[in-house]
Order: structure tokens, then C-alpha cells, then sequence
């Protein structure tokens, strides 16, 4: 974590252009931390002592699972030629769940180990942005370790038998900010918006208008959510992109980048799952999804269409074909 | 596709699959919309712009 200004200061009355804050939530603290940044506003000022909570909170999930810090256990974990086992913090059963949900509904395109595939392409703890051949990649695919064969779980703790690269990207940042949300809640904060970075959880009688960022023109916004006690993730590649169809969204059994979808948001009632479904909505259709998951959604195509679900809480500026 | 049937049950299956026909995206400009935060790409890590930006730098050399 860098810049920690968690001081609850009254919130501007515009938050930029184009912005306008939630009348009730009058009060916010802004912090760097994780790679991103987080905003959390509320209705009355952040005491001190969960300020210091909420802090602690984040670090602590850090150290479990930064893969791009030395001192991580998922650094431990991909530095253990043998495998070996990994006590994670208490709470971790349940993002191991959620992981064995989008695994399965994904068919394994969605693994929480495609961190060594990540890697390889390039997306690695130094950045260096350069991919090792496609053949290099293919034959590691081939006998790439998944999260169904090759991680065992006792409660919180992980064994392994190889090295694995645990990637938490696509639910981690969801599933942190619940974990926020929860200590907010625990502290009697009524109503609240945690946003880190396109992930956002709402609770409390009011809402919150997001508005969603066109993933080609950062000064455009395709539409408008409505939140209200619940979450919203986006996910985009354009932006996490590093030349030549490279980013960030990994189909596992592949290797490969997806590259049929550019940008997804999704709305649950928690924000692990509307992150961890964001990301699972570039390997697989909604429908399917659906038949597992409650959430609504807006999809863009890399062709520029956008399709929508019937209940989506929000609409999009766009020209109706007849 | 705008639904146009009168016929309730029909009005009800054209609603059920207005959403799985594709639309054209305008966008508006930020400024013109009002919203309190945005969800989309914004959310790129700090670590990687900073990487990004390092190899452009360097490929422009």
C-alpha cells in the first residue's frame, strides 16, 4: 500500500467531471492500495479505529495473496518445487467456493492457477510485459497444474504436490471489498460506497449512479447503472492490454487471451461474485451462467455491440436497430 | 428493438428477447451524464500503467 490518506474528509460536491455525488453519503476517505484506488464514502464520518481496521484488512489480505510481492503465500506457494501446504487467512474458504463455482461453470476456463500462464505471457510480478514464444506457452498449458486436479483444501489451508501460481484476479479485489463492507457494516455504517477501481458494493436506503466507462474512449460513458444495496464489477481488457491481442482475461485450457468480448459489467449482491462473473462472461454466455449464478449484466462485443440483461438496474445510450 | 406488440402475451415474449438482440453503443460524453463514479477500464493497476508507459518509452528510443 502507498499514499494512505485515510482521513474522513467531507466529500467534494462534484467528484469531477461529470460527477455528482450521492446526496446522502457526505463523507469520504481515498486511499492507494493493492495497485488500485479506493474510495469509500459514507453517510457519517469514518471513525479512526475502523479506518485503522479497514487498513488492516487489506494488508493482511495482501500478504496472502499479492503475486507480486515476495513475501506473499502465493509467492511461498509458487517458490515450492514439491508443493507443501498453505494456511490462508480464515475467511479464505469462501473465496476458495466461489473459485469451485466458476471453475465448474466455466468448464475450466475461469482457474485460479492460470497465474503461471500469466506469467508467461508476460504479466508477471516485475512486469515485464514479454511473452516467451507460443510454443514455449503451448507445451505449459499442456501440463499446466489446475484448481480442480492439483490444489487439495483443509478449511483455509491449500496443499499442494507441484508449484502452482495462484492468481486471485478475478475475484480477490471483489471479494476484499466485501470483506470491507462487512467491517463497515459490523461498525453500524448505515449506508456506503466502497469503490476500488470498478469494483463497487452499495448498502443503505439510497443509491449510487455509475456510470459505465465506454472501454475504447475514456471520455464516453455507454450507460448508467443504478446501484443499490449490492455490487457492480466492470471488467475491460483494451486498457490491460500489452500489444498484439495480449491482456490480462486468460482462458486457462487455452492460454490464449479472450478475444470475443471486450468489457462486461455485472451487477450481484455481493462483489465477489460480480467480479468473479465479469471475467467468467468472457469465456462463457449469460444463459449458461444464469442456470448457476443470479446477476444482471451488460456485455460489449469486440465487433463494438452491446447486449444487455432484461433487468440490468440502468440503461445504455445506444441506437436501437429496427 | 423496441417491443411493439399491444397483445400482452405477445408484448411479453418480444420483452423476453429484447435483451438478446444486439444493440449499437453511442456513448455519451462524460461531462453530459450525471453519475457520481464510473466502472469500466479505469481500474487498470497502477503497477501495469506504470510498466506500460516504461516499454513504450523505451520502443520509442
Amino acid at each position: 500500500m502507498s499514499a494512505q490518506a485515510l482521513i474522513s474528509t467531507p466529500a467534494p460536491a462534484a467528484g469531477g467531471p461529470g460527477c455528482s455525488a450521492d446526496t446522502t453519503l457526505s463523507f469520504a476517505v481515498a486511499f492507494d492500495a493493492i495497485g488500485t484506488r479506493w474510495e469509500i464514502e459514507t453517510d457519517e464520518p469514518l471513525d479512526a479505529d475502523v479506518q485503522a481496521r479497514v487498513k488492516a484488512r487489506i494488508r493482511k489480505f495482501d500478504r496472502a495473496y499479492s503475486r507480486f510481492r515476495s513475501d506473499s503465500l502465493v509467492s511461498a506457494m509458487a517458490a515450492a518445487p514439491d508443493g507443501g501446504r498453505f494456511e490462508f487467512p480464515d475467511d479464505a474458504p469462501a473465496l476458495f467456493d466461489i473459485y469451485d463455482r466458476l471453475f465448474a461453470a466455466t468448464d475450466g476456463a475461469l482457474d485460479p492457477l492460470v497465474g503461471s500462464t500469466l506469467q508467461l505471457l508476460g504479466y508477471d510480478a516485475a512486469y515485464s510485459l514479454t511473452p516467451v514464444p507460443p510454443a514455449v506457452r503451448a507445451r505449459h498449458v499442456r501440463q499446466r497444474a489446475t484448481w480442480r486436479a492439483d490444489v487439495a483444501r483443509e478449511s483455509s489451508t491449500l496443499i499442494t504436490r507441484r508449484q502452482v501460481v495462484l492468481d486471485v484476479g478475478a475475484v480477490g479485489k471483489g471479494y476484499l471489498v466485501d470483506l470491507i463492507a462487512a467491517i463497515l457494516a459490523d461498525s453500524d455504517v448505515s449506508e456506503f460506497v466502497i469503490d476500488a477501481g470498478g469494483d463497487l458494493r452499495h448498502a443503505g436506503g439510497g443509491e449510487t449512479n455509475v456510470g459505465l466507462e465506454h472501454p475504447h474512449d475514456p471520455g464516453l460513458v455507454l450507460g448508467t447503472a443504478q446501484l443499490r444495496s449490492g455490487a457492480l464489477s466492470a471488467s475491460a481488457v483494451n486498457r490491460r492490454a500489452w500489444g498484439d491481442g495480449l491482456h490480462h482475461v486468460i482462458d486457462a485450457r487455452t492460454g490464449i487471451p479472450a478475444n470475443d468480448v471486450v468489457a462486461t459489467w455485472v451487477v450481484a449482491q455481493d462483489a465477489a461474485l460480480a467480479d468473479g462473473l465479469a471475467t467468467a462472461l468472457f469465456f462463457v454466455g449469460a444463459d449458461r451462467l444464469a442456470t448457476s449464478f443470479r446477476f444482471e449484466h451488460v456485455l460489449m462485443r469486440a465487433d463494438g455491440r452491446v447486449k444487455r440483461s432484461s433487468n440490468f438496474p440502468g440503461s445504455l445510450f445506444v441506437e436501437k436497430e429496427s | 428493438v423496441s417491443p411493439r406488440a399491444t397483445d400482452p402475451t405477445s408484448r411479453e415474449l418480444q420483452e423476453r428477447f429484447a435483451d438478446a438482440v444486439p444493440e449499437v453503443v453511442v456513448g455519451r460524453p462524460l461531462d453530459q451524464v450525471r453519475v457520481s463514479r464510473l466502472a469500466g477500464s479505469s481500474g487498470t493497476p497502477v503497477g501495469f500503467n506504470d510498466a506500460l508507459r516504461r516499454i513504450r518509452s523505451q520502443a520509442s528510443r
